[in-house]
């Protein structure tokens, strides 16, 4: 159970985990990761002795370069790093993005190597919820801040400051064009968006039904349940002048700054009074009071509680999580709208909760890892070397998960329908096989990372079976050795020297596992 | 529009309709492979295909958002408009589909939407994917539109044949509940081959040789098997120099655009794959990035141009090679008749349809263009719907499969 569950709720359940687990208890392990601390001495040197490869051909510019360079960027302020965007500057594409670059290695090192790992699955969800696709090169520039700052800062904590923080950063404002929305005309693409996939959700969108704000059930008692285009309309005035520093030309020859930083212009807001979710909003209102004010009620509003504790019931429970689930976490997430561990308490409460442990009994109920899951908890439970490449990121992304660059405002989408295709089950497959065999420069495999346990000599069907364990539990170890074994026809109890042809084989058996449907599996 | 005015066009368009289906009649219709193209984004059907005399279009958008009558680069005259009495116009970069408007392969059906009012990108996709109407009923796996029809296949071998394809690494919703399928992103003959050597094939193929009881909580088992399957059929199919699979070789004179590698390669399996004869009935293309709320003018030159240059070189492609094919093409809507501050439109309501028929058949009713008065548009701001999207698509499907 202790093995389903940690699985669930970290990369990979590996033996150091299920010892701290056993040492402290559910309740109290629960606690510590929903409490992340920020000092890691041990994570912290594998970031900072982490080397990343920067590869690109010379031009008339610049000389070629392919070396191994350490992370240097990604933990810099966005000031720092926005010259890179300059174009008067000659500099190779991948120089320009390298700080998204370095965040992918990163992603990849805390992936493995963090004690905080619900931690990390969060940050997983949390960009894949407030989804920026990175192949900009300000995007790039600016992704590792919004990680940092928006992302991690606020991702257990309280979902309004999560909101703002996100409203108000450099990637989004590009990417959802509110940074050229001005009034007269403005640009619907993030309040759109904002309603949709952010807070409430499309199942609250009533356009279908009502095409005047007074027509919403609950809008004549200024509480409508949903929302339509008309608001989307008022909401996309309320966010104009919402800019980055963009040496944007703003008239009457006034020029914005170039830093990429936040900024509002008054200039550019359009001030008059408006009417969102039936309420009235004064015209001339404070700087900003009007973006904000759509933000405190859409972060309030039940249809966005319903709408969250839906999508992480759906991420850690199942596919299709019960209703009964969904209705109590929506009730948690009300109570502690103003708490500023409110995400933190819905968490808890779910996994806590009897449907959360029948669902980890349930076969039916299984969640689908998703590539970058297979990969770092392959590597997690065979305790194999490790140094990112892109060549890894690559083939994540190949299997379906494009990190920082899944192009639409949605994310990925979260079942297995999309997960699953005879392309993503191939390039599944070739995950543990490289990753053991070195395809991608993540580093040699060699004798003594798998057999640092065993005594000599040693007995593969032994060696093998440990390994299976630790990757696949109890239930499912013997079904998948047996087919194996009979498709391998492997003599039993063979005996392991230092032959790198035996290691080859046992190698090659240890990705065949990972291969397997059951490993696919969280 | 006033409702009398929609009456009038709804029945004019019904009478187009028994026109066009007494003309298919006559003749003997071979059946067609359907390809499958989304425009993902919501493409600016506007500025894909318009009345360029309009007064109400030229008021509502700056020129760098509009097909233009004249200047340094004007709008391709369609030889037949879409609107009587207007110049109906297609974007310059649409150039390589003109002759075939002239020799009817191409077909346009403008003002074509959902009869849903949604403006979201999501829920529309879906709606438009799926075998159901009514958004609320719409599940994950909730089977696609083209799913009820696709006949099962009564080959005994069915097993050897892909009947359907995804040209995308994810599966594709409009497939969803389909049998003997195929998903492949990117480059055919690189995405075949199995990892490992003749050992790793044995053991996977011994490791998902099961047949699950129960589907839910088994779909990776299920579809691992589809895989080992579908993989080996196709590769053993696959035209081979010296053993090693060869790239694409399009007809000779036929070049596809090659700016837009996913485009590219997803055409390229499209084609590869009907040339091999493996009962391809449908290829679902995904194009995406049509979403221009934002500089849309450069951003829609580029993506007219790919999407129109690869669309000619894969019918020229596909009439070469003696294959009849019907591409039909579609986005989740169109965009608002207004431009925006940003150089760019919202999302709107109806925008357009294109076919693409290797044999010239005349499979889409004609158009029924509402105007663009204030009046006529939708809730005031949009095109409106003379013709719901599903029900033509699903005609159009039904054509091309049965014959």
């Amino acid at each position: 159970m202790s093995f389903n569950l940690l699985n669930r709720l970290t990369l990979g359940a590996n033996q150091s985990m299920l010892e701290s687990f056993n040492a402290v208890g559910e309740t109290r392990w629960l606690e510590e990761q929903l409490h992340p601390s920020e000092n890691d001495p041990a994570l912290e040197q594998r970031l900072s002795s982490a080397v990343f490869r920067i590869n690109y051909g010379a031009t008339s510019d610049y000389a070629a370069v392919n070396e191994n360079r350490p992370l240097t960027l990604w933990q810099k302020p966005l000031k720092d790093l926005w010259s890179l965007t300059d174009y008067q500057i000659k500099l190779a594409h991948e120089e320009r993005i390298r700080p998204l670059r370095e965040l992918m290695a990163a992603r990849l090192i805390r992936g493995v190597y963090s004690p905080w790992q619900l931690q990390e699955l969060m940050v997983d969800f949390w960009l894949d919820h407030f989804n920026v696709h990175a192949g900009d090169v300000q995007v790039a520039v600016a992704m590792p801040s919004f990680e940092q700052g928006s992302i991690r800062q606020h991702g257990l904590g309280n979902f309004k400051n999560l909101l703002e923080s996100v409203a108000q950063s450099t990637p989004m404002l590009i990417y959802l064009n509110n940074r050229s929305s001005r009034t007269g005309a403005p640009n619907e693409n993030y309040a759109r968006e904002l309603f949709e996939l952010h807070t409430m959700g499309k199942d609250n969108y009533l356009n279908n039904l009502y095409s005047k704000w007074k027509q919403v059930p609950g809008a004549q008692t200024g509480a409508p349940t949903g929302y339509i285009d008309q608001d989307v309309y008022e909401a996309a005035r309320a966010f104009t002048g919402w800019m980055i520093e963009d040496a944007r030309q703003m008239g009457s020859g006034v020029k914005l700054p170039n830093t990429g930083a936040f900024t509002y212009s008054e200039s550019w807001h359009d001030p008059y009074q408006k009417r969102i979710l039936a309420q009235d909003f004064d015209p001339f209102d404070a700087p900003m009071a009007d973006g904000k004010r759509v933000l405190d009620m859409l972060s309030g509003h039940p249809g966005t509680a319903h709408h969250l504790s839906e999508k992480i019931c759906r991420r850690f429970v199942s596919d299709t999580p019960p209703r009964s689930l969904v209705d109590s976490t929506t009730k948690v997430w009300l109570a502690n709208i103003k708490h500023p561990r409110q995400i933190a308490l819905v968490m808890q409460h779910i996994f806590k909760s009897n449907e959360f442990k029948q669902a980890l009994a349930d076969r039916r109920q299984r969640k689908l890892k998703r590539p970058f899951e297979l990969a770092v908890s392959f590597i997690r439970q065979l305790d194999l070397p490790f140094s990112p490449s892109m060549g890894l990121v690559n083939e994540i992304s190949s299997a379906g998960q494009r990190m920082y660059l899944w192009p639409t405002p949605d994310g990925h989408p979260d079942h297995s329908a999309y997960w699953l295709s005879t392309h993503t089950m191939r390039r599944r497959w070739n995950i543990p096989l490289g990753l053991i065999e070195n395809w991608w420069a993540t580093g040699f495999v060699g004798a003594e990372h798998l057999s640092a346990q065993f005594k000599q000599p040693l007995n593969e069907t032994t060696l093998i079976a440990h390994h299976a364990q630790n990757m696949l539990g109890e239930g499912q170890t013997q079904e998948t050795l047996s087919l194996m074994n009979k498709a391998l026809q492997t003599p039993p109890k063979r005996l392991l020297g230092a032959g790198n042809d035996e290691w080859v084989q046992v190698k090659r058996q240890l990705a065949y596992i990972a291969m397997s449907p059951a490993y696919q599996y969280r | 529009m006033k409702r009398r005015e929609l009456l009038k066009a709804l029945t004019y368009s019904a009478m187009a309709n028994a026109a066009c289906l007494h003309h298919l009649s006559f003749g003997a219709q071979a059946k067609s492979t359907l390809v499958f193209v989304f425009l993902r984004g919501g493409a600016d059907s506007l500025q894909m295909a318009a009345p360029v005399d309009d007064a109400n279009y030229i008021a509502a958008r700056p020129p760098e958002l509009r097909i233009l009558s004249s200047g340094s680069s004007p709008g391709l005259q369609l030889p037949i408009g879409f609107s009587s009495n207007q110049d109906c116009r297609l974007h310059p970069a649409a150039a390589p589909l003109l002759d075939l408007f002239q020799s009817k392969h191409a077909q346009i059906l403008h003002a074509c939407g959902l009869a849903n009012a949604t403006r979201s990108h999501f829920v529309a996709q879906e709606i438009l994917e799926s075998s159901l109407n009514d958004h609320n009923q719409i599940k994950a796996k909730t089977p696609g539109w083209l799913q009820p029809l696709i006949k099962p296949s009564a080959n005994p071998n069915a097993k050897e044949v892909i009947a359907n394809l995804g040209t995308s690494a994810g599966k594709i919703k409009s497939l969803e509940g389909l049998t003997f399928g195929m998903n492949v992103s990117g480059e055919l003959r690189s995405n075949l081959v199995l990892p490992g050597d003749a050992s790793a094939k044995l053991v996977l193929e011994a490791l998902y040789q099961t047949d699950p009881a129960d589907v839910h909580g088994n779909e990776a088992l299920a579809m691992g098997k589809e895989t080992l399957q579908q993989l080996s059929f196709v590769e053993s199919k696959m035209p081979r120099v010296d053993g090693k699979l060869t790239a694409y070789t399009p007809a000779k004179g036929v070049q596809y655009n090659t700016e837009n590698n996913d485009l590219l390669h997803a055409l390229q399996t499209v084609a590869q794959l009907i040339r091999m004869d493996v009962g391809l009935k449908v290829a679902c293309v995904d194009f995406g990035g049509w979403d221009t709320h934002e500089n849309q003018s450069g951003r829609i030159n580029q993506l007219i141009r790919q999407w129109s240059s690869n669309m000619r070189a894969f019918f020229d492609d596909m009439q070469a090679a003696g294959k009849p094919v019907t591409i039909a093409v579609v986005s989740e809507f169109g965009r608002r008749l207004r431009a925006n501050a940003s150089q760019g439109t919202d999302h709107g309501h109806a925008g357009a349809m294109w076919l693409l028929d290797t044999q010239a058949r005349q499979r889409l009713p004609a158009t029924v263009w509402p105007g663009l008065t204030t009046s006529a548009l939708d809730q005031g701001l949009d095109l409106a719907s003379t013709h719901n999207v599903k029900q033509v698509l699903a005609q159009v499907a039904q054509q091309a499969l049965n014959g």
